[in-house]
């Protein structure tokens, strides 16, 4: 293989080389691959490239980091060169890692249970009670079937030697699957040819037998199953979403489930319905706040009583914390000849716990060379808020600090032996490059044994030091290919899976929670459009016409911006309004511009990612996305705004076609649509009153700009040519039930979907909204155009009060209808008053 | 000494409740120095679940919920109890805090194995100023463990002002330490946290004072309330408590409740709630001693409410 450039690699042995061995030769199952990439022209190499990262970010694959000021979701990083491992390397790592989730589980099922690994001195009683992870309330109870863990993974690095060690393992809330599924969709279909000739082991089997595993433990296969995310602030929320559609699930977050009767329930707009299994996406502590961390708003009150009383299933059980601390790994060999009779296949790096005399002798010698952390800090090494100091940077007063920590309280710490991880490679301009890499390992329960996910979740170190793994600290992944020497297993689960489907108009009926989010989001989709509009129309005359421009910004968007927590004062001149204009459009930041309202947008769609089909959230994702906006403070620029805010309202209109085109007629859509309506007719009734409630001399040139901004010109001038008068606009905007930009066709639409409401819900339920959006369209049916344009010494009494009656009842309406469907109860925490003297 | 306890707690809300979940820690646990002749829970509402099981710590522990929309809860806890003195523990006679230290590195029986877990931070207790230094001013090397907790209690309650002012039940431990001043509980986490601060186990006891002093006596901070303290783990007198708020041995007049790592293992009730926007609780606390002076034990209001 001559033909494959030489690597730029550390010293021989130094860091183990995935693709070359010590002879600078490349390893027998990279070969195929590499001969592919080094015949590929630049050209296609990146054209793949780039097709791989446009699709991970058009999917909108990300990794939220909450302190990151760019904003909450950053695209997932993915280098579509794969991690190869051969069926030898594979079968060594299948077997391990089945012995250290079998491990697990037995250990935690002792933990919570008899204890005898601590009575017979196997296990110190420090590592289980002393971990803030053993989770007292869980003790006794034992989870459906016995199975505490059904989902482990293990972060596997090879030493210099080669040899594979395990540098963490999970058994909590293990994250990671999702994103190395769609790292494998992106990877395969970049190279489809090698995947298909390498052989490589596929994935769909092993997500059939980890949900039908669990779905199994339940009472009953009727009954619902969920997936319980932490919400959409989460580091790992797209996962969530991805992993909740793959397998089937619906997608809840902590308030979306209640506890009756030691029981779980679903929250929907049909009422109460039972919850079989929990895939449990958030740490266990979170998960009830009555007895475990009461400052948690992401749980169930009620839960571990639930757990207790054996109605539902959660996967993974309750408590899996204790076994992930790095104390644990120094006594895992012990643990594993006492539990299993076996030594470890794979170790772990080498870990010292320093509750003993022997062991805090031994940090002592070795500190320098290696990483002391807290004794139960399962955190990545070096990420944010890990405890993992390197001993030879330690120096002065944080060096003093620690050496009396060691001596008071020396149980509280490990000491961890850092060597350098393998490489493996990557391409770049049609040269192999070397980065340290890890592999997380997925095993599932299964009634039969467990089962090894064929691949693995690869992670990139951002640069050559160990501190560089964690995925907040910016590295990459990759996909993990594993060859397989037989025939691979085509299974998908996409398929039917051999039963035969019955008929259904419906879907499953909705979380109250999405639906009230599907209700903003449409509210604010029709708000962004509305704004979106002003600032066109005062944009586009700012050079032409400033003396126009100038006064509808003063009607318009000053008002406007009194909803905001920072409102217009006053816009003097043609000069303050170009500056205003620019900080509505472009400040990131300031509440009443452009770019917060579109980050409510987002917002508000990521939390129902998973009620959007992928074009919609696409199109939502162009609207929002900052491609690279002019700065606040710069000058503005008239063709470029143009053609940012056309490009806007074309999005936006995608959106309202797609939503009307191609969502299914079921609640999703109603509450989405209805959210929509409101904020219109609001957004109409509004703009009529701004601008002629009173007479002006600019009338006639405020017709033509709001008949504009309400994009019913063309109809306009199709019934009136070019006359502008009062009342048939008047009669356009606000009565005409077949103008689908006019008041009182939102009216109408409101009142048949809240007509069908009841259909869907099956509950009868509070009639006030109903009322109010009759009162509402009787209010604009019975209004005569002629007397709305009625003037008075300067006053039009009768359009004031029309417009001024739908933007109140459109407010109450929007809080009638989440009080019908929402159930907005907030949740709060009681103690039993202070320990006090009345003195 | 001979003990009627009532402690009544009364939540009001602001709007209606709709459901509500709750954990009771105020039956009384028997101790080696405590029998418990009677002690039970009375709800002013029926609950729709209740389950009554010991926590962990082998307190008896209370949880319940509530489906009916309310906006007045009455959680009444009344129990009869009987107090004996503790022996006599010259701090002369207790290990050296090293020597503890050691013996729970290697712990061998139960006692000790269900010591260690008092070493640790708990979430209330957890600390990042300098504890450990206010702490090795009471334990210079090989001095008597007792001895040296005793001075603390004495030092905390000479530094720490008693102020029911300035905490509230979520001020964190560091708040007090730099303000120096808290009531009982905040007291009791600092004692704690400085014996954790040196490796040496402390646990949180719950519990109550004699609200009305013997004639000719001072009455005791604490009282008409709940009332907390610490534990020290003091071989080979066992656990020895102490009340660095009175500033004494804890003896007859205490009557235990409940222990745990910190106040958030036994809070007397604590709720999560389902709406009820705004909310008011009320806690009386009454302990009377049955004795010469009291010959009738005070009426115990009969079970007309739902158990």
């Amino acid at each position: 293989m001559s033909d494959v450039a030489e690597p730029s690699r550390p010293a021989a042995a130094a860091r183990f080389d995935e693709l070359h061995d010590l002879d600078g030769t490349v390893r027998p199952h990279w070969r195929a691959f590499a001969r592919t990439l080094t015949q590929l022209s630049p050209e296609e190499y990146a054209r793949r490239k780039a097709s791989a990262r446009a699709t991970v970010q058009d999917n909108g694959v990300t990794y939220n980091v909450y302190d990151d000021k760019a904003g909450q979701a950053r695209p997932w990083q993915l280098d579509i060169v794969p991690f190869i491992l051969s069926a030898a390397d594979w079968k060594a790592i299948e077997s391990a890692v089945i012995q250290r989730a079998m491990l697990a589980d037995l250990i935690l099922r002792d933990v919570y249970g008899a204890q005898n690994l601590i009575r017979q001195g196997v296990l110190p009683p420090q590592l289980v009670t002393g971990h803030p992870q053993f989770l007292r309330p869980l003790c006794g109870t034992r989870p459906a079937g016995d199975v505490h863990v059904h989902l482990y993974s293990a972060d596997l690095a090879r030493g210099p030697d080669g040899a594979w060690k395990v540098m963490a393992s999970r058994a909590d809330a293990p994250s990671g699957l999702g994103y190395a599924l769609e790292n494998r969709l992106v990877v395969a279909q970049t190279f489809p040819e090698s995947f298909g000739e390498m052989r490589v082991a596929r994935l769909a089997a092993f997500f059939n037998a980890y949900r039908e595993s669990i779905l199994g433990l339940g009472q009953s296969r009727r009954d619902r199953a969920v997936l319980l995310t932490p919400g959409p602030y989460n580091e790992a929320y797209f996962e969530h979403v991805y992993l909740a559609h793959y397998l089937g699930l619906t997608l809840v977050q902590g308030d979306d489930l209640a506890v009756r009767d030691g029981e779980v329930f679903l929250k929907t707009l049909t009422g109460l319905e039972k919850v079989a299994a929990i895939f449990r996406r958030v740490d266990s502590d979170f998960c009830d706040p009555l007895e475990f961390r009461g400052d948690s708003a992401l749980g169930v009150p009620g839960l571990v009583e639930a757990v207790r009383s054996g109605g539902v299933v959660l996967a993974n059980a309750l408590g899996g914390g204790v076994i992930e601390s790095p104390a644990m790994d120094a006594y895992l060999p012990a643990v594993s000849r006492a539990l299993l009779g076996e030594d470890l296949k794979i170790p772990d790096i080498a870990t010292i716990w320093c509750g003993t005399e022997w062991g805090r002798k031994e940090a002592l010698a070795r500190m320098d060379q290696s990483i002391l952390r807290n004794a139960f800090d399962a955190r990545p090494l070096f990420s944010r808020r890990s405890s993992a100091r390197l001993g030879g940077d330690l120096a002065g007063a944080e060096r003093e600090r620690i050496l009396a920590q060691l001596r008071h309280r020396g149980e509280t710490m490990v000491l961890q032996e850092v060597s350098p991880l393998g490489v493996a490679p990557t391409f770049e301009d049609g040269k192999f490059g070397a980065r340290p890499v890890s592999l997380r390992v997925f095993a599932a329960w299964t009634p039969t044994g467990w089962m090894v996910m064929p691949g693995g979740l690869t992670r990139v170190a951002a640069d050559d030091t160990v501190r560089a793994l964690s995925m907040q600290s910016g590295a990459s992944s990759k996909d993990a290919w594993v060859i397989s020497n037989a025939p691979v297993d085509t299974f998908t689960l996409l398929g039917a899976g051999g039963r035969t489907l019955e008929i259904k108009r419906q879907g499953e009926s909705a979380p109250s929670r999405a639906m009230d989010n599907l209700f903003w989001l449409g509210r604010y989709a029709e708000r962004t459009e509305s704004f979106v509009r002003i600032l066109r129309a005062v944009a586009s005359r700012v050079s032409d016409e400033p003396a126009s421009a100038l006064d509808v910004a003063r009607k318009l968007l000053i008002p406007f911006s009194q909803a905001s927590d920072s409102p217009i004062e006053e816009i003097l001149d043609e000069h303050e309004l170009l500056g205003e204009l620019q900080l509505l459009l472009y400040h990131p930041r300031n509440s009443r511009g452009l770019q917060r309202l579109l980050g409510r947008v987002e917002q508000t769609a990521w939390s129902v990612r998973d009620r959007l089909s992928l074009d919609t959230w696409r199109t939502i994702h162009a609207i929002t996305v900052n491609e690279q906006l002019p700065d606040a403070e710069a000058p503005f620029e008239v063709a470029g705004t143009r053609f940012y805010l056309d490009a806007l309202v074309r999005r936006c209109a995608a959106l309202s076609g797609l939503s009307a085109e191609n969502m299914t007629r079921g609640p999703n859509w109603l509450f989405m649509d209805m959210g929509r309506r409101v904020e219109r007719a609001h957004h109409l009734a509004w703009l009529v009153r701004q601008t002629v409630a009173s007479t002006d001399a600019r009338e006639n040139e405020h017709i033509r700009i709001l008949l504009e901004i309400a994009d019913s010109a063309m109809t306009y001038r199709s019934r009136y040519l070019n006359v502008f008068q009062l009342v048939p606009f008047v009669d356009l905007l606000l009565l005409d039930e077949n103008n689908p930009r006019s008041c009182a066709f939102q009216l109408a639409a409101i009142e048949s979907h809240l007509r069908e409401l009841p259909r869907i819900t099956l509950a009868q339920r509070s009639d006030v909204p109903r009322t109010i959006a009759a009162e509402m369209r009787g209010a604009a049916a019975n209004a005569h155009p002629a007397r709305l344009a009625f003037c008075q010494s300067g006053e039009r009494p009768g359009l004031v009060e029309l417009t001024d009656g739908i933007v109140s009842s459109a407010t109450e309406l929007s809080d009638a209808i989440a009080d019908a469907y929402f159930q907005h109860a907030s949740r709060s925490r009681t103690g039993s008053g202070q320990y006090l003297d009345g003195v | 000494m001979e003990y009627f306890v009532r402690h009544r707690t009364t939540y009001r809300y602001l709007q209606d409740v709709s459901h509500s979940w709750h954990l009771a820690h105020l039956r009384l646990r028997e101790t080696p120095l405590q029998a418990v002749h009677d002690s039970r829970i009375t709800l002013s509402l029926e609950p729709a679940s209740r389950a009554d099981r010991p926590d962990y710590f082998a307190n008896p522990c209370e949880w319940f919920a509530i489906d009916q929309p309310h906006t007045h809860l009455e959680v009444l806890a009344e129990s009869h109890v009987t107090v004996s003195p503790p022996p006599e523990r010259a701090s002369r006679d207790s290990l050296t805090w090293e020597e503890v230290r050691a013996a729970l590195e290697n712990p061998q029986g139960e006692e000790e194995r269900e010591a260690v877990q008092f070493q640790f931070d708990s979430p209330m207790t957890r600390f990042e100023s300098d504890i450990a230094a206010y702490a090795e001013g009471s334990f210079p090397p090989g001095r008597p463990l007792l001895g040296g907790a005793m001075e603390l209690m004495h030092r905390i309650h000479r530094d720490f002002r008693y102020d029911t002012t300035v905490t509230d039940v979520t001020t964190p431990v560091d708040r007090v330490f730099e303000i120096r001043a808290g009531v009982c509980q905040d007291l009791a986490h600092v004692g704690i946290a400085a014996m954790r601060s040196l490796g040496l186990p402390a646990r949180y006891i719950s519990g109550y004072l004699l609200t009305q002093p013997p004639p000719g006596k001072a009455r005791l901070l604490g009282a008409d309330a709940s009332h907390a303290w610490f534990s020290v783990w003091a071989p080979p007198f066992g656990w020895v408590d102490l009340d660095p708020t009175n500033d004494l041995v804890v003896g007859e007049s205490h009557v235990t409740s409940s222990w745990g790592r910190d106040y958030g293992d036994v809070a007397p009730v604590a709720g999560i709630i389902l709406g009820g926007h705004d909310h008011v609780v009320d806690v009386g606390v009454d302990v009377i001693p049955v004795d010469d002076a009291h010959p009738e034990l005070p009426h115990i209001a009969p079970q007309t409410g739902p158990r």
